[in-house]
């Protein structure tokens, strides 16, 4: 399930808004600033948590282990106290690199834009869960929507009327898009919910390799759904850029009427290879159903149907540049 | 490039620009440019000269942070500055475009109360027309649709010719400084500058800016449109001075609203200055009542992190359209409420608006030079510079308007 109720979950987590801006001290009493920063390091599916930038103003002026900060006040249930350092060495000056080839949890994720993979605007990350593993934290989880906005703002009764969405870690993929450093593609978002009439017109607004994706991203049955649903042109177009496998667990899940409209668009060879992977008794249908009007019907003609393609016999002019488009996206 | 294929290209990226720039001209700014004419004559033109360049200094950056990030100012503010100063930033933004929009609907009213026509016909008219455009239409049919709603200014152009001008006065007032040393003078200066350089326009031409996919192979061109915004901008608050400065402050009328000084144009400039006076205020009430509420649906929007465009629909962005719509509605229907308290509640949008004014500056600066986020567009030394000078001057004119309010 990619996104549950915060109240639901049975892990005790720590949000990183409830860290930053709370003072440091060192162990005899002195306190060196504030939490500004707290990078993780891309390894496994979990970012570990790394360093902690502290300083004052928005300056970060020295670092610490992650593992090195202790809360200073355990009872302090909100976890508002101060934090102290674990030992006396383990503050050290900053460095310029000091966060580099780190995700900084505070500048590249906290109110980060959630975009789903068509690219539209979801929500924004209003909290980012972190879990204690001993000595190891991870970034387990974030949290979208307005109740952690308004708990943020302080607003925490208006808040607890309202249920927490929170997204898995793993349910997301950054991604380098404009000014910003990173963001988040919540790959399991609105896509999963949508009609497949709804997913064939997301499919035709994305590109060939982006479409193909979401494909992979769904169930079978929902992407079969969308292939079906899709103009013929763009059915046609998946077909080609799908490998044989997917292709293949897709039509399993398709109506024969459907399917074979999208088979007859395949070279004979990629198409044989299709129905090799396909339930037998499936596969034997869609074979009679295409040899008995395999002549009559021209699928490339609905992609090279126009124009100076009128003419073109089914499928053998325009599809080797088809499939070598697909195939270089899917290298990239 | 040749100039035909750049012409195109301007042409294509025109529109934040002028639109940000135009509707800055709206009911309240016809009124102040009307009450500084109509008091002072030609001897503030100058404030105008400067505004119109403190206008197109800041409005370049927020079109600039809109095509360089792709997102609206609220949405970069939370993420900038943290969700506190950004959840204060917005929660004071959709207060003060309220109480804005409620002055333009007010224009609206006033304005075709002038030709006979009731408020209580004119209003609904226009929230429908309005409402009716951003809801159904596409990006490019709204932006068309608003520019040609803006071609309407030029008759202040017409109106203030036929004032007949004392162009070399015009010229002197707009060239030398002066500023007589009388209360009313300073508060005029400051709802000058204020009612130029609003906030709901430098959150509208980011939005708008990121909204029309501009990239950065666009920002000369943008840069272009604007200049020319601003100086369009300019060049009505001009001619509306002149008119009123040419006839008004001759005879020594004082007026209280835009719709006064046209009305007090018609036995001085004649019946068709007066007209088109009148026309101009209706045409910038309704060009400002359909952006301020998109202004509003944007930042509200990119706060969320909802999807934002004028091409989706209701269904794909309901946050967006429904904010449009709330502001539109609730501004409309106090506007139509009979006894409602208009008065206080546009000088509370004007306080606002001025309280709003230097953190919103405040914050563009801080991200115009993070190079974080504006990579190799971030504002380097001599933007930088001027942009602390155009602060520091609207920081000393909203105070001296603090100063003189309290005393």
């Amino acid at each position: 399930m990619s996104r549950r109720s915060a109240r639901e979950s049975d892990v005790e987590l720590l949000g990183l808004s409830l860290l930053l801006g709370r003072h440091v001290r060192s162990l005899d009493g002195r306190r060196v600033g504030r939490v500004l920063e707290v990078t993780a390091i891309m390894a496994g599916p979990h970012p570990r948590l790394d360093r902690v930038g502290i300083g004052t103003h928005r300056v970060v002026s020295s670092v610490c282990a992650f593992g090195d900060l202790v809360d200073g006040d355990p009872s302090s249930a909100l976890g508002d106290g101060d934090l102290v350092l674990r030992t006396s060495d383990a503050l050290a000056e900053v460095t310029s690199d000091w966060a580099e080839g780190a995700l900084r949890l505070n500048r590249d994720v906290l109110d980060c834009q959630v975009i789903d993979l068509a690219g539209k605007r979801v929500a924004r990350v209003c909290e980012v869960f972190i879990e204690r593993a001993g000595r190891d934290s991870f970034v387990v989880g974030v949290e979208v929507g307005a109740a952690g906005v308004l708990r943020r703002l302080g607003l925490r009764r208006i808040a607890a009327l309202i249920a927490s969405e929170v997204v898995d870690w793993d349910e997301l993929s950054l991604t380098k898009r404009q000014a910003r450093t990173l963001q988040l593609a919540d790959a399991a978002s609105a896509v999963q919910r949508l009609e497949p009439a709804q997913l064939a017109t997301v499919l035709a607004h994305v590109p060939i390799e982006h479409a193909i994706e979401i494909l992979h991203t769904v169930v079978p049955a929902a992407a079969a759904g969308a292939l079906s649903a899709a103009h013929s042109s763009l059915g046609t177009r998946l077909m080609h850029a799908l490998p044989h496998r997917s292709a293949a667990t897709f039509v399993d899940h398709m109506h024969v009427d459907d399917a074979a409209p999208l088979l007859r668009s395949l070279p004979t060879h990629d198409r044989d290879a299709v129905l090799d992977s396909v339930r037998a008794a499936h596969a034997e249908t869609l074979r009679g159903l295409m040899g008995n009007d395999d002549s009559a019907h021209g699928s490339l003609e609905q992609v090279t149907g126009r124009g100076r393609f009128a003419g073109v016999k089914r499928g053998h002019a325009k599809i080797p540049q088809i499939r070598a488009r697909a195939t270089r996206t899917k290298v990239r | 490039m040749s100039r035909r294929t750049r012409f195109a290209v301007l042409a294509a990226v025109a529109g934040p620009g002028l639109l940000a720039g135009l509707s800055d001209d709206d009911p309240a700014g016809i009124t102040t440019y009307s009450s500084l004419g109509a008091e002072y004559g030609y001897r503030l033109l100058w404030v105008l000269l400067l505004s119109t360049i403190a206008l197109a200094l800041f409005h370049d950056l927020g079109a600039r942070m809109g095509i360089v990030t792709g997102q609206g100012l609220a949405g970069l503010i939370r993420e900038t500055y943290g969700v506190r100063r950004g959840g204060a930033a917005l929660g004071l933004l959709v207060v003060a475009n309220t109480g804005t929009t409620c002055a333009e609907f007010a224009g609206i009213a006033a304005g075709f109360e002038l030709f006979g026509i009731s408020r209580y016909v004119s209003v609904p008219l226009a929230l429908i027309g309005v409402s009716y455009l951003v809801l159904r239409g596409t990006f490019h049919r709204v932006e068309r649709v608003l520019l040609a709603v803006s071609a309407v200014f030029v008759t202040y152009i017409l109106s203030g010719i036929l004032a007949h001008p004392d162009w070399s006065a015009a010229l002197r007032g707009t060239v030398v400084p002066s500023l007589p040393t009388s209360r009313q003078a300073v508060l005029l200066v400051t709802a000058t500058v204020g009612t130029t350089l609003a906030p709901w326009g430098l959150s509208f031409i980011q939005s708008y800016a990121a909204d029309k996919h501009l990239t950065v192979k666009d920002l000369r061109y943008e840069r272009v449109d604007v200049v020319v915004g601003s100086v369009l901008t300019g060049v009505i608050g001009f001619f509306v001075v002149i008119a009123c400065a040419a006839t008004l402050h001759k005879d020594g009328i004082t007026i209280r609203d835009a719709s006064d000084a046209a009305l007090a144009l018609k036995p001085l400039a004649g019946s068709m200055a007066s007209s088109l006076f009148a026309v101009g205020l209706i045409g910038a009430a309704v060009l400002a009542a359909s952006i301020l509420p998109l202004s509003t649906a944007y930042s509200v929007g990119e706060f969320a992190g909802r999807e934002t465009a004028l091409n989706d629909g209701p269904r794909e962005a309901p946050l967006f359209y429904g904010t449009y719509a709330t502001i539109a509605i609730i501004s409309a229907g106090i506007v139509l409420i009979p006894g409602a308290p208009l008065i206080p509640i546009l000088i509370l949008t004007q306080v606002l608006n001025a309280v709003l004014l230097v953190p919103l500056l405040g914050f563009m600066y801080g991200i115009s030079r993070n190079t974080d986020v504006m990579g190799q567009h971030a504002a380097g030394r001599v933007a930088r510079g001027a942009y602390l000078v155009g602060i520091a001057a609207i920081v000393v004119c909203i105070a001296a308007l603090a100063v003189l309010s309290l005393t």
